[in-house]
């Protein structure tokens, strides 16, 4: 591909933005029909459509099909959610709304425009999967094949097995490199350029689709929500998510206040705390509530120690202005990144559930789960913080040729202390509330104990625990929050 | 400083006064004891925690009774001020100052003032010599020619940590706090090599998913998702109206004050207790499943939504109130067109976080309530099932890395738009 041809071609974002929103909504709304039709039919006549009426294998394809021509005929005949999110009324020559034919004419012409386009978006992504699929066999020992059926390679031949992944390897790099031109022609010619803005469907309708600013003359006067589509799709699909939802978590309120009276006494001895082995330990558990306490707070410390000390230095390898120029670095940052991102959308409890079962149950399960949780949420917070540093400093010191560790040490150390105190602060309050909670998995602290009583049912004894956990969190909470007040 | 103190005396002043300005000088004085005290205390504890664990073999965190520890922190935190500059005056940013215009107090009069810091305290002779002067001096101050001054500048700015008495302290603190959390958490590093075997189970199975139930995945993945929209919904249905409740500059009268305060503290309380403490209260109250997981975060929500919401409505611009109220609307009206569109984008864009939080809670609820994603993860780890497992890791991630970059993206949207809505407003 030419530079000419990358510059002239013009992506259309904003229409394959409002595209994938009305599409996505479709599909959220076929699949909550399908699920409350399903529900009909299980309470009234007792059997589920999976039982009577079997989705075909083609079933999944054509409702995503379905829902993508519902949301092309939908942009074309009305104002969609997709169209009014991203600002974009379709107009013809006199700034006028098109007549009805020109819309039903452009979305007749949309329709296989939009499907030839999902196919050939999907082209340049089948070819790394087929790749990523035949490695994995190969590496596996499977056996690749290119039809299903018949293998190419069974374990026990190599010399075949070279020469064949090397041919497969090779057509699937020349189906990549004809796929991506095949794709980008195809968006060339469909999509219009920069000098001709306008879609294949829009020269054939001479109909244009302008972002609402480009209109000249007074903006239309806004409607009633219910006189609109965007109003009456947002109404449908807040009922049905409702009526879904209704169903899908078995909401009874009925029986959370036809069992309020059984929970009563439970609440009575809730609020009648037994401080009983408040100092003395308990006999079954071999620990007081105080000890454990203890225990708590200092996972918490270890957690927040360890979580500053790893996430530290690797804030400087996740800071996009301070990692080299170049693919080096970029992997650096991205790898770093990734690392943070990933490590902390698994919740801490999942994490002690792991580390319970490689370094067994204790304390010490419970202070690696919650170290490597806090790793990667300390890590994303200070990398964020060294990107927004002032660059007047480090520039001084580059200019005065200093060397990389210097710039850290004295250009960009001195500005993000205070908010990295801060933040760690901050890591520790929620460290103390999360340390609680992690004895539930087998992390050790006061939420063993907490959860040894409520399987025992001894009220009196969860409700002791619960008010000392909330005492001590709060008191936590004060006294970082007057600390980082102090800090600030 | 003797010359504010005699002009101090020449305003009369009302008793109130007097009690006011006797807390402004003993507030401090009596923070820094207590930092002190607290300080060597604590030092204490955690020593005899660390040298019995490492000299003697005993788990224990006092080797003497107590009363001896109260003595002892005690007299030696009053030791500290007078002798030296504690933690507690360093924090305080107390000063002992002499009377008389010389550079520093000597050691007689420091003595002098630690005995009749004495005097006053323990003996009921002499308790009435504790009481202020008019100079807002005690008998000690008054007999040592001595004080205690509060001043802006940091009672030691020049010296390096090791050089003062309050660095040292922390210094020691800080290492015997290390070493008891190292003991008390069971920390040993070579735990994490010596169960390799475990961990290579562990991996092996992560990194060779089993996808063969993936449909079912799914579905446990939608089951949890709506659990946390619906315990959104419900939050927003309930903690908007109570958000107006427990709003300070709404709730003017007395019933409304009252009202603010129950609200508040209830909603704080309700904050404070984790979720899965709430899933597990639920779980007994109606069963497992799905429902109780929703209602515990529900009930969080609630108390979340709300602390945002009305601290959002604190701070509401009071111009189109008041330009409605002028017009002589009622209350309704002025809620309507006064105050709503002001907090309609941050209200949606608060939601969209609590949202989010509650899809990653949902997860870690499941395993108490034993429904969606949560239980199947928690079952599959708990009988080494690592292969069933990593399928539902990565939905995890993907899931809360999707909705977290959604909810971001709607959320810099709605504060822009709302931003630019109120600059476009002022134009025309």
């Amino acid at each position: 591909m030419t530079r000419s041809t990358r510059t002239q071609l013009r992506f259309p974002k904003k229409r394959i933005v409002a595209i994938l929103i009305d599409w996505i909504i479709w599909a959220y709304l076929s699949y909550c029909a399908f699920y409350l039709i399903d529900y009909l039919y299980r309470t009234f006549f007792a059997l589920s459509i999976h039982d009577k009426l079997v989705f075909p294998s083609y079933g999944w394809a054509a409702a995503i099909l379905g829902s993508l021509i519902v949301a092309i005929l939908w942009e074309n005949l009305g104002i969609s959610i997709g169209h009014k999110a991203n600002d974009l009324v379709f107009l013809d020559g006199q700034h006028a709304r098109p007549s009805t034919a020109k819309r039903i004419c452009h979305a007749f012409l949309d329709l296989p425009t939009w499907g030839g386009s999902v196919l050939a978006a999907a082209l340049p992504l089948l070819a790394p999967i087929g790749l990523g699929t035949w490695i994995y066999n190969l590496v596996v020992g499977v056996g690749v094949s290119f039809v299903p059926g018949i293998t190419l390679w069974s374990p026990g031949s190599w010399g075949a097995t070279l020469g064949y992944s090397l041919l497969s390897v090779a057509a699937i790099v020349a189906i990549g490199f004809v796929s991506v031109f095949i794709f980008f022609f195809f968006i060339r010619w469909l999509w219009g350029t920069r000098t001709e803005p306008a879609c294949w469907s829009d020269r054939v309708c001479r109909v244009r689709l302008l972002s609402s600013d480009e209109i000249p003359g007074p903006a239309a006067p806004p409607r009633r929500w219910f006189h609109t589509s965007v109003g009456i799709m947002a109404f449908v699909l807040v009922v049905t998510t409702f009526a879904v939802g209704w169903l899908l978590t078995d909401v009874d309120f009925g029986h959370l206040i036809q069992r309020a009276p059984y929970m009563s006494s439970m609440v009575g001895r809730l609020l009648s705390p037994d401080f009983s082995s408040f100092v003395k330990p308990d006999f079954l558990l071999n620990d007081s509530i105080l000890t454990a306490m203890v225990e708590t707070v200092f996972m918490a410390l270890m957690a927040t120690l360890i979580g500053l000390v790893v996430a530290f230095p690797l804030s400087f390898l996740g800071a996009r202005n301070l990692v080299r120029k170049g693919p080096l670095g970029w992997i650096v940052y991205t790898v770093t990144r990734a690392f943070f991102n990933i490590f902390r959308s698994i919740e801490v409890l999942i994490w002690a559930l792991i580390f319970a079962v490689w370094v067994g149950f204790g304390p010490f399960a419970g202070v690696i789960a919650l170290a490597i949780h806090t790793v990667a949420a300390l890590g994303k917070l200070f990398s964020e913080q060294v990107e927004s540093i002032d660059p007047g400093p480090v520039e001084a010191i580059t200019a005065a040729g200093g060397r990389r560790w210097q710039i850290i040490a004295y250009g960009v150390i001195p500005q993000v202390v205070p908010s990295f105190t801060a933040f760690s602060m901050y890591r520790w309050d929620i460290n103390v509330r999360m340390s609680t909670i992690v004895g539930l998995v087998g992390g050790g602290g006061i939420g063993r104990m907490l959860f040894h009583y409520t399987n025992e049912l001894q009220w009196e004894r969860v409700g002791a625990v619960i008010l000392i956990i909330i005492a001590v969190v709060w008191t936590m909470d004060y006294l970082s929050g007057r600390i980082r007040e102090r800090i600030a | 400083m003797t010359s504010r103190a005699s002009r101090d005396t020449l305003i009369r002043r009302s008793w109130y006064d007097r009690v006011q300005q006797v807390f402004d000088v003993l507030g401090p004085q009596v923070t820094c004891y207590l930092i002190d005290f607290i300080t060597i205390a604590y030092t204490i504890v955690m020593g005899c925690y660390a040298y019995g664990r490492l000299f003697l073999g005993v788990e224990s965190f006092l080797l003497f009774p107590w009363w001896l520890l109260v003595l002892i922190a005690a007299e030696a935190a009053l030791l500290w001020e007078t002798f030296g500059v504690s933690v507690g005056m360093q924090a305080t940013r107390l000063k002992l100052l002499s009377d008389h215009e010389e550079p520093g107090v000597g050691v007689g009069r420091r003595l002098l003032r630690f005995g009749w810091i004495h005097a006053t305290v323990l003996g009921i002779l002499g308790a009435p010599l504790a009481f202020f002067d008019r100079q807002q001096r005690t008998a000690a101050d008054r007999l040592s020619h001595s004080r205690l001054h509060r001043s802006e500048e940091p009672t030691e700015a020049r010296k390096p940590w090791y050089a003062t008495s309050a660095g040292l302290g922390t210094a020691v603190l800080l290492v015997l706090t290390l070493v008891t959390a190292v003991y008390l958490t069971e920390f040993n590093l070579r735990r994490l090599f010596t169960q390799a075997g475990r961990a290579s189970i562990i991996l092996d199975g992560l990194f060779h998913p089993d996808f063969s139930g993936f449909g079912e995945d799914i579905g446990l993945l939608v089951e949890t998702i709506f659990m946390a929209l619906m315990a959104t919904l419900f939050g927003v249905i309930v903690a908007v109206p109570l958000s107006f409740l427990a709003a300070r500059n709404l709730s003017t009268s007395l019933v409304g004050r009252a009202i603010y305060t129950i609200v508040r503290s209830i909603m704080s309380i309700t904050r404070s207790v984790e979720p899965i403490i709430w899933a597990v209260i639920f779980v007994l109250w109606v069963r497992l499943g799905t429902f109780p997981g929703m209602l515990a975060l529900w009930i969080h929500s609630i108390a979340d939504l709300t602390k945002l919401y009305s601290e959002r409505l604190e701070s509401i611009d009071e111009g189109p109130v008041e330009a409605i109220r002028s017009t002589g609307a009622t209350k309704l009206q002025i809620i309507l067109f006064g105050i709503i569109p002001q907090i309609l984008n941050p209200y949606l864009s608060f939601t969209l976080y609590r949202w989010d939080i509650n899809v990653r809670m949902s997860v870690v609820i499941g395993m108490v309530a034993g429904a969606g994603l949560g239980q199947k993860l928690f079952l599959s780890i708990r009988y080494w099932k690592f292969k069933t497992a990593a399928p539902l890791l990565l939905l995890v991630v993907v899931t809360v890395w999707v909705i977290d970059y959604l909810s971001s993206r709607l959320r810099t949207r709605l504060e822009t738009g709302a931003a630019g809505k109120k600059t476009s407003t002022t134009e025309s």
